[in-house]
């Protein structure tokens, strides 16, 4: 397998191994993220190795949140729907599972999030959990977005950047 | 990177004086009036903002790992 480093997806990856062992996930990788890509709906991120295999991925597009129903609503203007950054999906090899790459995978996609702002804003990250991988999400500082559908989750973004700035001023004290 | 980090940092100094301007102007008149719902309200909006512990240590382990 050799060391593994996140790239964004080209049609130069080898996803034809890739399995999650979710068939939906494995399909969504070698069917439509290339297109999605293309068609600018959303961007694919891989975790692979020098020879392109791939062995985790996420996605990331824009969204939006109902103004009335983001719990911060009071801190914006009241704009019908505010701004929002979607992991659509993520999903890791099952043969790589145990070894500390999910959290790799949504640490990465915070990253490249946080590098996104640069040049678009978006109030808050946003992912819709399945049951169980909402406490995996919840560990990190995400939240239900309302009671009524606890597995719609967000997290911030100035949470997750303040996060990221605590790290930088650990390492500068 | 280092724009972008500063870009970040700029725009957390901004959210945190707008969350301060939108709170103490607009909602309250200063943070002694408030009252217990208030400053319920006021702990949740700042529990909201401040860095979550597992997310930085998380950070940490990724940029051990996977560098900066």
């Amino acid at each position: 397998m050799g060391e593994l480093h996140f790239e964004a997806l080209t049609k130069g990856h080898k996803t034809d191994s890739f399995d999650c062992g979710v068939h939906k996930l494995n399909y969504y990788l070698k069917t439509h993220t290339l297109d999605n890509s293309k068609n600018n709906v959303g961007r694919a991120y891989v975790l692979t190795n020098d020879d392109k295999e791939v062995y985790g991925f996420y996605t990331l597009n824009n969204h939006v949140v109902n103004y009335d129903a983001y719990p911060q609503k009071d801190d914006y203007p009241p704009y019908p729907t505010l701004p929002s950054l979607l992991i659509g999906r993520l999903a890791i090899d099952k043969n790589i599972r145990g070894q500390g790459y999910w959290e790799a995978l949504l640490i990465n996609a915070f990253k490249t999030a946080s590098k996104s702002l640069e040049y678009s804003a978006f109030v808050c990250i946003r992912v819709d959990a399945k049951k169980d991988s909402k406490s995996f999400y919840e560990n990190y500082g995400f939240k239900a977005l309302n009671s009524s559908d606890p597995l719609k989750l967000y997290i911030p973004t100035e949470k997750v950047i303040n996060s990221l700035r605590a790290l930088k001023v650990n390492v500068e004290d | 990177m280092e724009a972008t980090e500063k870009l970040s940092s700029d725009v957390s100094k901004d959210n945190q004086k707008r969350r301060e301007h939108v709170k103490l102007s607009h909602k309250y008149n200063s943070v002694d009036n408030f009252n217990t719902e208030q400053m319920e309200e006021f702990m949740e909006i700042m529990e909201d903002t401040k860095p979550n512990e597992k997310l930085t240590k998380a950070f940490a382990r990724y940029e051990e790992r996977f560098g900066g």
